[in-house]
C-alpha cells in the first residue's frame, strides 16, 4: 500500500508525458502555412551626384507590430541624456536626420550616421537648413506637422489644451531645445542660443571649443526633441503626460520593464522610397530593456525580439558565430565597431611616455591583424584611428601611409604605416633608444568593460618588457578619475559613439578638451585645427589627411583593434538593412521606416501580428 | 499586549532616525560622483566652462552634507523621497510602481520555498540518517551551493538553443492579466526560492530533530499517538518557531535584495531599480530605498515577534 503511490505517481507522469508529447505535436507550426505572395517594385533613386540608380524592394505592407531590445536603464524625461532617455525616441521628433534614401536601403552611399557629412543631412521637423556663418544655421520649421490629437494620447492634461493638434512652429523648437539646455543632466549644446525669428525660423549660434566645426556641432542638433511651448510647467518626466509630433504615441510604459506605442495616425512623414505612402508602417512598437545580453540573445534566437535596436544591445562578436548556427535566417551586420584606445599621461614630470618613442615601441608589440582574425573573426577594424574607414576622402588607407618617419626632429623613431603590424625588435630598439633596454612597469587603469582587451593587449606589451599592472576600478569610480585626470600612467578608453573624422582632432589632441586624457599638447595640432576649420571642404580633407599621418606617427593615443558589434533582425522586417539609427544618438528612432511581414512572423515564430 | 506594541512602535522612531542616517551618509562614501558620471560623456575645451559646480549647485549638491540631509529628511517626513538626480523622476513614485512587483515575487520565492523545504525538512528530521534522509540533504546544499545568477544565465542560454524557448520577456501587471503575471514571475522566484528552500530544509530538519529528542514528544510516543499526530502536533509547531523567524526576515531581504533575479529577468523591481541607482551613483534612489527597506524589515520584525505568542502559548509581552 505504501509504495503503490509512487507507483501510481510514475504513472501519471508517464500520461502527462505522453499527453504532453501529443499535444506538442498536433501544435507544431503548420509548416504548410502559406506565406503572402511577395510583390517586388522598382524603386528610381538619385545619388548625391545626380546620378540615377533603381533597386528592387518588396512592396511595403501596413499593419503589426515590432519589439526592439535596448540595454541598461531608463528614464521617461525627453530632455535628458540620450543614452538613458531612450523611451522618448519613438513619440517625439527631431530637427535633422540623415537622409534614408542614400543609406544602405537606397543609394548605399552611406551606412552608420555617426560617420555622415552634412551631405546627407536633411531636415525634419526642418524642411530646410542653411548654414549662413561658421557658426550660425538657420532652419526653416516644416509646415503642417501636428501635436498628437487629444483623443488619441492616454491622458490629456488640461494645461495642454491648446496644444492638442496644433501646429508645430519655431518657437517649440527654441522651447524644447532650451528645456534640454536646462537639464544639467542632458549635456545638450552647452554653447548654443536657439532664437525664433518668426513664427517657422529659427536661428542657432554656438560659440567656444569646436566653435567653426561646423559638421561636429551640426550633427548634435539631431538629438532635439520637438514638444509644445505649453508644456513648460507640466510634467513631462511622467510618459501618460507626454505630447509630441513623433509617429508613435506612448501607450504603455512599466518602468525598466517595457515602454509601448501606437501609431500616430496623423504623422506627417512618408516613405522616402515610396513617397505617397504615411509613416509609420507599424500599428505599434515595444522596446524591451534588458540587463543581460544573454537574454537578448535569447530573445533574438526564439523570436521574440525582431531587432537588437539600440546601440547599447548590439551584440559582440561571439553572438554572430553562434546565431549563424541556430539561426540562419536572422539577418544581421555590424552595428558599430568601437575602437579600443590607450590614453598615456605625458604632462607629469618624469613622465616615461613624453617620449615618443616609448608610445611608438606600445603600437609595435602589437599584431594588429593577428588579433582582428584571431577575436573578431576579421570583422574588426585593424586600422581607424585618428578616422574611421567609413569617413571617406578623410581616411588615409594604410597602404598610402609615409614608410619613413616624418618626425624625426619630433624623437619619432619609426614611420606611420610601420606602427599597425607588429616589429618587436624594432620596438625592443625604440625602447633601449629612449632609455628601457629591459622595459619597464607601468599602471593600467581600466573599467570592467575594457578589461578583456586591456589584459589581452598587456599580453603583447609583456613581450617587450612592458609589464602592465592592470588596475581594474568599477565604472562609477573610473569616471570620477577620468574626469578629475587622476590616472598617472595609462587608462584605455574607446571611442565609438557616432564618431566623426573631427572627434580625435577636436577632442583628444586638444590641452584644453576634457576628453584629451593622454595630455597630448602640440603647437602643431592647434595649427591643423586652425587651418582645417578654415579652408573649403577639399582643401580641408587634403590637410586632415595631413593631421592624419602626424597623429598616428606621434601615437599619442594607442589605437587597438577596433571591435565590432553586431545589429540583428529577423527575417520578416522589412524595408530595413541594418541602419543603425537616423540620427547621432537616435537609434530608435527609425521603426518609422521599416515594416513587418505579419504572414511570416506569424509562420516563422508563432507570433501574432499584435505580439 | 497592547502595551508591547506601542512600547516597540515608539522604539521605531529613533531607529528610523538612526537608519536615515545611516541610509543617507553610507551612500555617499561609495568612491565616485554622481556628477562626474553625468559629464564623463560630454565632450568640452576651450570657451566652455567646466559645467561640474553648474550641475552640483542645481541639483542642490553644492550645499553642506548636513544641509542637504535635514532637507531630505523634511522632505521625508512629508511623505516625499526626492527626485531622482539622474532621470528627474519622483523617488517615491518610482519605489511605489517597483515595490509590489518585489513584494510579489518575494512572498512568491517564499512560497515555493517552503512548498519545497518543510515536506522535505519533516520528512529528513523524522527519518533521519536514512537513505532519503541523506539525498535530500544533498539536494538542500546543492540548492544553497549553487548561485542563483548561474542558474538564470542557464535558463536564458539553454532552452533557447534547445527548444527555441524562452522565458517571458515583458513582465505584466497582475491587475492587468493574473495568469500572463504569474507566468512572467514563476521562474524568476523560483530561482530565488530553490536558495531558501535549501537553507529553511536544513533548519527544519535541524529543529525536528532537537524537538524530537524532547520529554514531552517522548511521552506523547508513549501514550500511543499515531506518528502523524506526535509530528504535526507535538513537534511540528515547536519546530517552526526559528523557520518562521528565519523566513519573515527573508521577505524583507527578498524585496530589497532580488537583485540578481530582477536584473536578468528584467522585472521592474526594487532590486533592479537600486543596482542602476548604485551604478549611476544616485544617492537620492539609493538612500529611498534603503530607507524603504529598512522600514519594512522594522515592520516584519515586529509582526515577526508577534507571531511567537500564537506559535507558542508559554510567550507573554505583557
Amino acid at each position: 500500500m505504501r509504495f503503490s503511490f509512487p507507483n501510481k505517481l510514475g504513472a501519471l507522469a508517464l500520461a502527462l508525458a505522453f499527453a504532453l508529447a501529443a499535444a506538442t505535436l498536433w501544435a507544431s507550426p503548420a509548416s504548410e502555412t502559406m506565406a503572402a505572395e511577395v510583390e517586388m517594385v522598382t524603386v528610381e533613386l538619385t545619388r548625391t551626384d545626380g546620378t540615377t540608380m533603381s533597386i528592387e524592394v518588396e512592396k511595403p505592407r501596413y499593419g503589426g507590430w515590432a519589439t526592439e531590445a535596448v540595454l541598461g536603464g531608463t528614464t521617461t524625461d525627453p530632455t535628458g541624456p540620450s543614452h538613458l532617455a531612450w523611451p522618448s525616441q519613438p513619440p517625439y521628433d527631431r530637427l535633422v536626420v540623415v537622409d534614408w534614401a542614400r543609406g544602405v536601403s537606397g543609394t548605399g552611399e552611406f551606412s552608420t550616421p555617426g560617420d555622415v557629412p552634412q551631405v546627407w543631412w536633411i531636415g525634419d521637423a526642418a524642411e530646410s537648413f542653411e548654414q549662413t556663418g561658421p557658426t550660425h544655421v538657420v532652419f526653416q520649421i516644416r509646415r503642417g506637422i501636428h501635436f498628437w490629437d487629444k483623443e488619441n494620447v492616454v491622458n490629456p492634461v488640461p494645461e495642454l489644451e491648446s496644444a492638442y493638434g496644433r501646429e508645430a512652429n519655431a518657437h517649440d523648437v527654441v522651447y524644447s531645445a532650451n528645456s534640454q539646455k536646462e537639464n544639467p543632466a542632458s549635456g545638450a549644446w552647452p554653447n548654443f542660443t536657439w532664437t525664433a525669428r518668426d513664427d517657422w525660423t529659427v536661428d542657432v549660434d554656438w560659440a567656444g571649443h569646436g566653435a567653426d566645426y561646423t559638421w561636429e556641432n551640426f550633427r548634435l542638433l539631431g538629438n532635439m526633441t520637438l514638444r509644445p511651448v505649453e508644456a513648460e510647467g507640466v510634467d513631462m518626466v511622467d510618459w501618460r503626460n507626454a505630447l509630441g509630433t513623433g509617429p508613435f504615441i506612448w501607450s504603455n510604459y512599466v518602468d525598466g520593464s517595457v515602454a509601448e506605442y501606437v501609431k500616430n495616425p496623423n504623422y506627417w512623414g512618408t516613405d522616402p522610397l515610396f513617397p505617397e505612402n504615411q509613416q509609420p508602417y507599424l500599428d505599434g512598437f515595444r522596446m524591451i530593456p534588458f540587463a543581460e545580453i544573454e537574454a537578448v540573445g535569447a530573445g533574438m534566437r526564439t523570436g521574440q525580439i525582431d531587432r537588437n535596436g539600440s546601440l547599447f544591445a548590439f551584440l559582440p562578436e561571439r553572438w554572430q558565430e553562434s546565431l549563424a548556427e541556430t539561426n540562419p535566417e536572422l539577418n544581421s551586420r555590424v552595428g558599430q565597431w568601437r575602437q579600443a584606445i590607450f590614453h598615456m599621461r605625458q604632462d607629469l614630470p618624469g613622465s616615461k611616455f613624453a617620449d615618443m618613442r616609448v608610445r611608438q615601441a606600445f603600437m609595435l608589440a602589437i599584431p594588429h591583424q593577428e588579433v582582428n582574425d584571431q577575436f573578431y573573426a576579421g570583422n574588426g577594424l585593424t586600422y581607424a584611428w585618428p578616422a574611421y574607414p567609413t569617413t571617406g576622402a578623410f581616411f588615409v588607407p594604410l597602404e598610402d601611409l609615409p614608410t619613413e618617419p616624418l618626425l624625426a626632429h619630433e624623437g619619432s623613431g619609426t614611420s606611420a604605416q610601420s606602427l599597425i603590424g607588429r616589429d618587436l625588435d624594432k620596438a625592443r630598439k625604440l625602447l633601449a633608444d629612449a632609455g628601457y633596454p629591459d622595459g619597464f612597469e607601468f599602471e593600467v587603469i581600466t573599467p570592467p568593460e575594457f578589461q578583456h582587451f586591456t589584459e589581452l593587449y598587456s599580453g603583447y606589451w609583456d613581450d617587450i618588457g612592458l609589464i602592465a599592472n592592470i588596475n581594474v576600478q568599477e565604472s562609477g569610480v573610473y569616471s570620477t578619475i577620468m574626469v578629475n585626470g587622476e590616472h598617472q600612467e595609462m587608462v584605455a578608453n574607446d571611442w565609438g559613439n557616432g564618431p566623426s573624422a573631427f572627434s580625435t582632432l577636436v577632442h583628444y589632441y586638444d590641452i584644453n578638451s576634457s576628453w584629451n586624457y593622454s595630455r597630448a599638447a602640440t603647437p602643431v595640432y592647434d595649427q591643423f585645427r586652425a587651418e582645417i576649420a578654415g579652408l573649403p571642404p577639399a582643401e580641408g580633407i587634403a590637410r586632415y589627411n595631413e593631421y592624419f599621418v602626424y597623429a598616428l606617427e606621434r601615437s599619442d593615443t594607442i589605437p587597438v583593434v577596433a571591435e565590432p558589434t553586431f545589429l540583428f533582425w529577423q527575417p520578416w522586417i522589412k524595408g530595413y538593412n541594418g541602419e543603425k539609427g537616423v540620427a547621432v544618438d537616435r537609434w530608435l528612432a527609425l521603426s518609422r521606416f521599416y515594416w513587418v511581414d505579419t504572414d511570416m512572423k506569424q509562420q516563422m515564430s508563432g507570433r501574432g501580428p499584435n505580439e | 499586549m497592547q502595551t508591547y506594541i506601542i512600547r516597540r512602535l515608539l522604539l521605531i522612531v529613533p531607529t528610523v532616525f538612526i537608519v536615515t542616517v545611516i541610509v543617507f551618509f553610507s551612500v555617499r562614501l561609495i568612491p565616485g560622483d554622481v556628477v562626474d558620471m553625468m559629464v564623463m560623456g560630454m565632450a568640452r575645451g576651450a570657451g566652455v566652462e567646466d559645467p561640474r559646480e553648474l550641475i552640483r549647485a542645481k541639483l542642490g549638491l553644492d550645499r553642506p552634507l548636513v544641509a542637504q540631509y535635514v532637507t531630505w529628511v523634511t522632505d521625508v517626513l512629508r511623505g516625499d523621497l526626492g527626485d531622482a538626480l539622474v532621470s528627474r523622476e519622483s523617488v517615491t513614485n518610482l519605489v511605489l510602481n517597483r515595490l509590489p512587483v518585489s513584494l510579489e515575487v518575494g512572498a512568491l520565492a517564499i512560497l515555493i520555498s517552503l512548498a519545497i523545504a518543510l515536506p522535505v525538512g519533516i520528512y529528513s528530521g523524522i527519518r533521519p540518517d536514512t537513505v532519503g534522509d541523506y539525498l535530500l540533504r544533498s539536494f538542500a546544499i546543492l540548492l544553497i551551493t549553487v548561485p542563483g545568477f548561474w542558474i538564470a544565465l542557464m535558463v536564458w542560454v539553454y532552452p533557447a538553443l534547445w527548444w527555441g524557448w524562452a522565458p517571458p520577456m515583458i513582465y505584466t501587471r497582475f491587475s492587468m492579466n493574473p495568469i500572463r503575471n504569474l507566468t512572467s514571475l514563476i521562474i524568476p522566484a523560483s530561482i530565488l526560492g530553490m536558495w531558501l528552500s535549501g537553507v529553511t530544509m536544513r533548519l527544519t530538519r535541524t529543529m525536528m530533530l532537537e524537538v524530537l529528542r524532547q520529554d514531552y514528544v517522548r511521552t506523547a510516543w508513549s501514550k500511543g499517538l499515531q506518528e502523524p499526530v506526535v509530528v504535526v502536533r507535538h513537534v511540528l509547531r515547536n519546530a517552526m518557531l526559528p523557520v518562521v523567524t528565519m523566513v519573515g526576515l527573508m521577505l524583507p531581504v527578498m524585496v530589497g535584495g532580488a537583485v540578481i533575479v530582477e536584473t536578468l529577468f528584467q522585472l521592474p523591481g526594487l532590486g533592479s531599480l537600486l543596482v542602476f541607482a548604485i551604478e549611476r551613483r544616485d544617492y537620492i534612489v539609493v538612500s529611498g530605498i534603503n530607507l524603504v527597506v529598512a522600514g519594512f524589515v522594522l515592520i516584519v520584525n515586529l509582526l515577526i515577534d508577534l507571531t511567537y505568542s500564537f506559535l507558542d502559548p508559554r510567550i507573554r509581552y505583557d
